[in-house]
């Protein structure tokens, strides 16, 4: 895994804490915090972007409470 | 270049995501799912025996039927903290089934309706 | 950088940034179950009692699971699920009201509870002991009612001291004091797993005891043949799992039980050599009658006449008592306030007692007949604490000289101090402060404004002039709150540790959680409080409840609850304890009476059971014969109206409406009638008819539902806005002063 990404997570008022536990065992993203309402401040790390598109896609599709995936950013060790 | 790294160069501030977050290209936006106004209805099932007939059917022969472990336990009321899809979380099933959300927690599942279909309940476990 | 530095720095990075992106809600790490404190306890609704843990993080109360050591193993119905709602309610009371003028303004601890403890003295001065008086309820922790209870019979020296149980439990405990001498089931929810037939009569057990209702179904599932008889004059959710289910016309069940009984004797399904050991027979208040007199009694009562006289069918009683007698098959019966709460309430207990004592199914794990009790603590705070007019602690009685005198040495006061005349049941306390002899009334933890039959006379009365009222209470306004004079707000549940006794002898403990919100106090500190204010502090020295615990197992020591070896320790460990457990290594007592389970029978008592709680240790079985409601349907209340539960809500509906999940559940109560009622009356499901009885009138929401019965309509009990009470009738039981909710006439009109 190669590309760390911060990300905000949108979801359905009042769903950032269910969201956030639902997420919890998922390989390759980390907790950071959340406003116990709406945003959920995450960790991502993945091999390279396209996995995290992917990971990205999978989450939107999965969690109708999902409603956008805002990375805020994207850092990537090894490369450059 | 992918989206991510397209987005690595154009790092968002905390000012424009604490106004309005963009619809970039790596999110879609689903409609939030509310239930439709029916504050004078007394019982879910009163318009959800004819609405979502199979899945109340489902619901009535499970346990949670027998038990009535009611519509409102999963999906909450038909106010602000609607849940279409319930989570299931430690928080709900686990309220009564904590040994077997605990061991959910070990397994390669994402949640307890991996193996039991909603409703009905029954484990399906090779789906 | 080493890359293993680099990632952490991206890490940190990424973080930061998605945290900074949160703005000033950013809070760390989101909800992980795993950051909870545990706390166990016990729910805060029925007198099934499951335990239960409370979730509290940050002080706050934000989950519940059930307890699965406990005997609901773990699961909990969906009212207990929402329980931690309840807490951060919007209207919750958080500081003392008082009266002025028209209005509740908001005052100082100090200046309410001086206001209560002036207007107390000064009636008690004027008018003597008995002009106040103490209306309690099977919802406050045993420690608080024992703290009531002493503190106006011993201090102030009153026994108006009376509880809301007297609504719900009173004919069950005379049932069983008049049977066996001593009230409390024998048996217990264990006897559930082993049970081959169970008659359920007068109980929505579905709705109104979901994990009771659920052990049920799970021994009907695995056991072999389990048969299910249900009778009630409605088809409820009950009755899905009903083999048989007997609907007759209201107040005509104790023609079928008595029915049954003939059944029993004419098919010699009747335990010969059990009723020559064990039973006494008799009428009336007199146990002189023999077998003879009991069978020429029950000659009348064939399946026929009482088919005829209830409109069951008369193969269906014959069916039902061939089930329940079955030689070599164990039977339990459980009942609650279709029996109960009846003018002849405890005749209908006595004659569900008859069915096991003629057919020795009892005292043998699944036989038993078993009262299920409503609330989470009438059994171990009233009932056993002795809180009502007649009572004193642990099966004592107001009128025995004996009895008083031992309470005056246990609670060390002058001998003579306890009055010997028992005081005002609940209706005739009420009916005290209507007529002007009651002066002055402290409730806590209940709203009879809302609960009381024929409320609106006993609202008329709580607002009478003179008339003083102080309330204890978590929430505010209630229909009895926004009445008072006085209101304290009093900690809810979770903010204050006792005991709960539930419905089968099972004690246990309900630890503090989370402090109480805004200016709430126990209200074991309130009753202290007011002791200390009225001059009596001495009789309530105790600074935490866990004193109170050890003063009330000095108390019962020596008599047939004895829980002595129930120390405060071995409640905090274990998951409830079921009394008699008379010493320290005693693991408590499953089935009462039984040789060998029971430590009050002797080890070399002669049979397998001994009924220990009468002089002569026999079983009465009593001649009772079937007699019909106070207020039958006639031309001009031409239906019969019955009152109720639904599994969403809870008693007066004060907790359970402040759960969002619940408040557009079912919290509307609505007239349900039979489709041809409705069709008579020209209405639909949604039209509104007026429901009419001679004490009042309300407008409902028809429901067509099918099970319903032809003739009766049922409204439930958990609305403010649309009292059911406004309707029943106050009539009582005789001999338990219970009223009579569940059978009324009214008309019902398009509205």
């Amino acid at each position: 895994m190669t590309t760390v990404a911060g990300v905000l997570l949108q979801t359905v008022p009042g769903a950032g804490p269910r969201v956030a536990a639902r997420l919890a065992g998922e390989p390759g993203v980390t907790l950071a915090g959340g406003d116990g309402d709406a945003r959920v401040a995450l960790v991502w790390e993945a091999e390279d972007g396209a996995a995290l598109d992917a990971l990205a896609e999978a989450l939107l599709a999965r969690d109708p409470e999902i409603l956008g995936v805002y990375p805020t950013f994207v850092g990537n060790d090894g490369e450059r | 270049m992918t989206r991510w790294s397209a987005v690595a160069l154009r790092i968002l501030a905390p000012l424009v995501l604490a106004a309005a977050p963009p619809a970039l290209a790596a999110s879609k936006a689903p409609p939030p799912r509310a239930h439709p106004d029916v504050a004078g209805e007394q019982e879910c099932a009163t318009c959800h025996r004819g609405q979502t007939p199979a899945a109340f059917a489902a619901w009535e022969a499970s346990p949670h039927g027998l038990a009535l472990v009611k519509c409102v336990v999963c999906h909450g009321s038909t106010g602000k903290d609607f849940r279409a899809k319930p989570a299931a979380a430690p928080a709900t099933c686990g309220a009564c089934h904590a040994a077997q959300v605990e061991s959910v927690a070990k397994r390669p599942v994402k949640d307890c309706f991996a193996c039991h279909a909603p409703h009905s309940l029954s484990a399906h476990p090779h789906r | 950088m080493s890359p293993m530095n680099r990632r952490d720095f991206l890490k940190a990075s990424a973080a930061a940034s998605a945290l900074i992106a949160l703005g000033s809600k950013a809070q760390a790490a989101p909800a992980d179950p795993k950051d909870l404190t545990w706390t166990k306890s016990v729910c805060r609704y029925c007198g099934t009692g499951c335990g239960l843990y409370v979730g509290t993080r940050d002080g706050k109360v934000v989950s519940v699971k059930g307890d699965t050591e406990n005997h609901n193993a773990g699961f909990l119905c969906l009212k207990g699920f929402l329980l931690p709602e309840i807490m951060s309610a919007p209207d919750r009371l958080l500081h003392p009201l008082v009266r002025k003028g028209d209005k509740l303004v908001q005052a100082s601890w100090e200046e309410a509870m001086a206001l209560a403890a002036t207007r107390f003295r000064e009636a008690i001065e004027k008018h003597g002991p008995d002009a106040v008086g103490f209306y309690g309820s099977g919802q406050g922790l045993t420690e608080e009612t024992y703290a009531a209870n002493k503190l106006f019979k011993a201090g102030i020296r009153t026994n108006n001291v009376d509880g809301n149980p007297r609504l719900c439990m009173a004919s069950a405990v005379a049932g069983y004091v008049s049977t066996y001498g001593k009230d409390e089931p024998m048996g217990c929810y264990e006897d559930i797993d082993h049970a081959d037939v169970f008659l359920l009569v007068g109980t929505n057990t579905s709705e109104a005891h979901p994990i009771l209702f659920r052990r049920i179904v799970k021994r009907k599932q695995s056991g072999k043949d389990v048969k299910i008889v249900v009778l009630d004059p409605r088809r409820t959710a009950t009755s899905r799992v009903a083999d048989l289910h007997l609907s007759f016309t209201p107040g005509t069940d104790l023609a079928i039980l008595n029915a049954m009984a003939s059944v029993l004797f004419a098919e010699g399904l009747v335990d010969e050599a059990f009723v020559a050991r064990h039973l006494a027979f008799g009428e009336g208040a007199d146990a002189d009658k023999t077998l003879a007199d009991y069978r020429a009694f029950l000659a009348e009562y064939t399946p026929e006449r009482a088919a005829a006289l209830s409109g069951a069918r008369a193969e269906d009683i014959v069916t039902a008592a061939r089930w329940f007698g079955a030689k070599g098959r164990t039977a339990m019966s459980m009942w609650t306030m279709g029996l109960n709460q009846r003018t002849k309430g405890v005749w209908a207990n006595n004659l569900v007692h008859n069915l096991h004592l003629v057919t020795g199914k009892i005292g043998v794990p699944g036989s038993t007949p078993f009262s299920v009790t409503g609330q989470p603590n009438a059994c171990g705070g009233v009932r056993d604490g002795g809180a009502l007019s007649h009572t004193l602690p642990y099966g004592r009685l107001v009128a025995n000289e004996k009895h008083r005198a031992e309470m005056e040495q246990l609670w060390n006061v002058p001998a003579g101090t306890l009055a010997p005349k028992p005081g005002l049941a609940t209706m005739d306390m009420f009916r005290a402060l209507e007529d002007g002899k009651l002066k002055a009334l402290w409730i806590m933890c209940t709203n009879p404004a809302q609960s009381l039959p024929n409320a609106d006379r006993y609202r008329k009365a709580l607002r009478r002039e003179g008339a003083f009222v102080a309330v204890t209470e978590a929430f505010h306004p209630t229909r009895t709150s926004e009445l008072a004079d006085v209101v304290l707000p009093a900690a809810l549940w979770a903010e204050k540790e006792g005991v709960y006794g539930c419905g089968e002898r099972r004690y246990q403990l309900l630890e503090c959680a989370v402090k109480p919100s805004g200016e709430a106090r126990p209200d074991l500190e309130i009753l202290c409080d007011l002791g200390r204010r009225l001059g009596h502090g001495a009789l309530l020295p105790w600074k935490t409840p866990a004193e109170v615990w050890d003063e009330l197992r000095a108390v019962a020591k020596g008599t047939a609850y004895d829980f002595t070896g129930m120390t405060r320790e071995r409640l905090r460990t274990a998951h409830g304890l079921l009394w008699p457990l008379p010493a320290e290594g005693h693991p408590g007592t499953s089935r009462r009476y039984v040789k060998g389970e029971d430590p009050l029978v002797p080890a070399d008592a002669p049979d397998r059971v001994l009924f220990y709680g009468r002089p002569d240790k026999k079983a009465v079985v009593w001649l009772r014969p079937h007699k019909g409601p106070e207020e039958p349907v006639d031309a001009e209340y031409p239906l019969w109206l019955t009152t109720g539960r639904v599994i969403e809500h809870w008693h007066t509906g004060t907790m359970t409406r402040n759960c969002k999940e619940l408040r557009h559940a079912n919290s509307e109560s609505v007239a349900e009638l039979h489709a041809e009622d409705a069709a008579a009356i020209g209405v639909r499901t949604g039209d509104p008819v007026r429901v009419t009885s001679r004490r009042g009138s309300v407008v409902f929401k028809a429901r067509v539902v099918d099970g319903a019965r032809k003739g009766l309509v049922f409204v439930h009990m958990h609305d403010p806005d649309r009292m059911c009470n406004v309707l029943t009738i106050d009539a009582v039981d005789p001999v338990s002063r219970q009223p009579e909710f569940k059978i009324c006439a009214v008309k019902v009109a398009k509205a």
